[in-house]
């Protein structure tokens, strides 16, 4: 028998699909998910997949998540490539947090503020103990108050500036646009508008992990949870044919605001400086992380030596986005035989060498 | 959500994607070996994958062209094959093997065997465009180094691997001084591979998505090997001739063919290959 | 066109936009529509939104979002429809809603689709604003506005 070469590969991705297909429908005794039920039924999953695909559109985060099986990085990828193809309208105006209609608003840093701590749907207080009866049906329902929360609530680190021992933060001078690191790459120094957008879509673990540092000793400032608040803000546009700003929808958005005591440069007074974190849907890990990143690279504005990974924005921005770590890391599965074959060569030639070198030495 | 019917623009890419991705090309052919940032997009597959190469061809892809993938040499490696039925799904065009028809040749880890000629483009994919990377692992300082043309460590590299093997062990992405000016990564080619980019015919372009980066060698570009008068560059040698065609003086694939060390060497770039046997060419092929 | 109009419509407008499809169908079928010309057939496109540093400093991108958008002209009317999401249909039903709207069957229109649409957002609004509150930790109740915690 001869070896003749044959052409396999198309054949074999194409069935390789179909095998994906297969046992993502799993049991056709089961009945199949909808995508309704991804969304309000995973909506975290779907909430993480909006944030790390840096889209916000609920439906196609549940698509994406019921074509990728689950796998939220995978879900987010898909977003991230369906976005390459929709052309971009326009810039919203800036969301305004302080508009959130709330469902969820705490702080660490006072016992009782005006609005209220206010737990909203949250597992904080929970104990983690498996609820079987979750694995039967049910339509549970929560109490309602009689009044509803504040319409708005004041955020909390701007009731600490109130007194002149927060940092301010107002816009520069003209308040301009905003830079986009998908459309301009990105340049160091990173200024701080492309460092948190970077965070915004950044993936959840590696932030988290980056967070949790600064906390054990690879930084050196211990925050406090200013304000953590998640709700609905609306999403105002003008239209370029009318001319006017108008509500189009709404987003939920989890705001993390994390307050650090600094001594001040000297002949300053000290204050209180802050972290923020600001990503789609309800994700208090993410924003909380979030915070403590942006605060930690922001380790030059006020004189701190910048010792660690997470003060690092090179370090910290290069590789905290999923799409880009994932694909990477795993192209290592694609053939790469040439090269191998040439270090297997370079071994070879120099293992012969030495040979002929030894063989020299001994006659 | 309803189920309207979407359509994707011819190339997958919205033509101000196009432009800008052009704009960064003419950039990159005006000052040969310079990386050009560009607003690389997200595309349908992984970074590292090829996106940088993808988003060059999409780019310049016209109804006109005819189109070759390959992935270390071979037309019918699996992503080679995906590439290709990517293009073939959103641009329609007519897709080859043969390097000697195709307008426009997407390529990862080789340059054909076949010489290029005027009028070809190569676009190679690039997963690490900063020759300097593995030495400087900052962008900020890698900039800077070729921003001076200060090379030294480079150059250290080679002359420690001298040093301590007799030798200098690279083998692929071997480092090139492009047009006398700017140190450039050919990408991971084995190293045989560079002399084919010395004043090419054709015109190459390099696309990386990930780090977003673009840079070009325009037709007839001096590009030189890194190395010292006492140890000039080599190409990797092959003793046996590819075992199904009998070439010589070609990059070949080691396969194994079972468990005790039986082995044959062929040709890696498939087309070259099977050009050969079509005219009666044999070569020493094991029988079993 | 006056500041009033100008207000007037951003009111509906934000109305519609979160007027689910066979709401608008409905309170549609009994205008004669039949004549909207398309300035703008309906296209799903992104908004990029922007948060601000601290809720209130630098600008910056946050992320984008689908918006699906249209355009149509009904005698002298430009109705305009800009939603959320990938909603070809409701987008273009808005913007028919919008152009009847500034006309003579605006009024009615009005009163058939916004008005109880407007009283439906607000309700789902304050419910959840009223599940939200119930969650409230209670420290000096009598110094708060608002009432006690419903059981």
């Amino acid at each position: 028998m001869a070896y003749v070469p044959v052409k396999g590969g198309e054949a074999a991705i194409l069935n390789a699909l179909d095998l994906v297909a297969e046992e993502r429908r799993g049991d056709p005794a089961d009945p199949e998910l909808t995508l309704a039920q991804i969304r309000t039924q995973q909506a975290r999953a779907v909430d993480r997949v909006m944030a790390e695909g840096s889209l916000y559109d609920p439906d196609l985060a549940a698509l994406a998540l019921k074509q990728a099986q689950g796998d939220a990085t995978e879900a987010a990828f898909l977003l991230r490539a369906y976005r390459t193809t929709l052309e971009q309208f326009a810039r919203a105006r800036p969301l305004e947090t302080d508009r959130m209609a709330i469902r969820r608003r705490i702080s660490a840093c006072y016992k009782d503020l005006p609005g209220g701590q206010v737990l909203g749907p949250s597992v904080d207080y929970s104990h983690r103990m498996l609820d079987f009866d979750l694995a039967g049906e049910g339509a549970p329902t929560a109490p309602r108050a009689e009044a509803p929360v504040a319409a708005q609530m004041p955020r909390v680190p701007d009731l600490v500036g109130n007194e002149g021992f927060m940092e301010p933060s107002e816009p520069p001078a003209g308040d301009p646009a905003p830079g986009d690191l998908t459309r301009d790459p990105l340049a160091f120094p990173a200024p701080r508008d492309i460092r948190l957008q970077n965070l915004a879509r950044a993936d959840e673990g590696f932030l988290l992990g980056l967070a949790y540092s600064t906390q054990r000793g690879f930084g050196s400032n211990h925050p406090y949870a200013g304000e953590i608040r998640m709700g609905e803000v609306p999403v105002e546009v003008v239209p370029e044919e009318l001319g006017f700003a108008i509500e189009i929808g709404e987003v939920t958005l989890t705001e993390s605001q994390m307050i650090t005591s600094v001594k001040g440069a000297s002949g300053e007074n000290p204050k209180f400086t802050r972290g923020y974190g600001l990503a789609f849907g309800h994700c208090e890990r993410k924003a909380m992380s979030m915070a403590l990143v942006d605060r930690a690279l922001r380790a030059d504005e006020f004189a701190e030596e910048p010792r660690y990974p997470a003060q690092d924005a090179e370090f910290v921005l290069y590789h905290s986005d999923n799409v880009e770590s994932s694909g990477f890391v795993q192209h290592l599965k694609l053939p790469h035989y040439v090269d191998f074959q040439a270090e297997l060569r370079m071994l070879r030639e120099m293992r012969a060498a030495r040979r002929a070198t030894e063989q020299e030495a001994a006659e | 959500m309803t189920h309207a019917p979407r359509r994707y623009n011819f190339g997958y890419l919205d033509e101000g994607t196009k432009r800008m991705v052009r704009r960064a090309l003419l950039k990159a052919v005006a000052i040969p070996g310079y990386q050009v940032p560009f607003g690389s997009r997200e595309m349908p597959i992984p970074y590292g994958w090829g996106t940088g190469g993808m988003q060059i061809t999409a780019s310049l892809i016209t109804p006109g062209d005819r189109l070759k993938v390959i992935d270390q040499g071979a037309d019918d490696t699996t992503n080679a094959v995906n590439i290709r039925r990517f293009f073939a799904k959103v641009a329609g065009t007519a897709t080859t093997e043969a390097t000697a028809e195709a307008t426009l040749i997407q390529t990862r880890h080789r340059i054909p065997e076949t010489p290029l000629r005027e009028g070809q483009t190569l676009v190679l994919q690039v997963p690490q465009p900063e020759p300097m990377r593995r030495l400087e692992p900052r962008e900020t300082e890698c900039r800077k180094i070729h921003a001076w043309g200060e090379y030294g460590l480079m150059h250290l590299r080679l002359y420690e691997s001298v040093a301590q093997t007799g030798r200098i062990t690279i083998n692929h992405s071997y480092p090139v001084l492009v047009n006398g000016r700017y140190v450039m990564s050919p990408t991971p080619i084995p190293r045989f591979d560079n002399p084919k980019m010395e004043f090419s015919a054709a015109l190459m372009l390099f696309g990386a998505g990930r780090e977003r980066r673009i840079y070009a060698l325009p037709p007839y570009t001096s590009v030189k090997s890194l190395d010292f008068e006492d140890h000039p560059f080599t190409p990797q040698q092959f003793p046996d001739p590819c075992a199904l065609c009998g070439a010589r003086g070609v990059y070949q694939d080691e396969i194994l063919l079972d468990d005790t060390g039986a082995k044959m060497f062929v040709c890696s770039d498939s087309d070259f290959c099977a050009r050969r046997r079509a005219e009666g060419q044999t070569g020493p092929a094991p029988q079993t | 066109m006056g500041a009033a109009v100008m207000r007037a419509r951003a009111e509906w407008l934000k109305v519609l936009a979160r007027c689910p499809e066979a709401a608008l169908e409905a309170a549609l079928a009994g205008h004669d529509t039949g004549a909207a010309e398309w300035l703008r057939r309906p296209e799903t496109g992104m908004v990029m939104l922007e948060g601000r540093a601290g809720g209130t400093g630098q600008r910056f991108s946050l992320g984008q979002a689908t918006v699906t958008r249209a355009t149509c002209r009904m005698g002298a009317d430009v109705g305009v429809g800009y939603l959320m999401g990938h909603f070809p249909r409701r987008a273009e039903l808005m913007a028919l809603a919008d152009a009847v709207l500034q006309g003579p069957d605006g009024p009615a229109l009005h009163a058939a689709l916004i008005a109880p649409q407007e009283a439906a957002q607000v309700a789902a609004r304050t419910d959840r604003a009223r599940a939200a509150a119930a969650t409230t930790v209670e420290f000096f109740t009598m110094s708060r506005e608002t009432g006690p915690r419903s059981s």
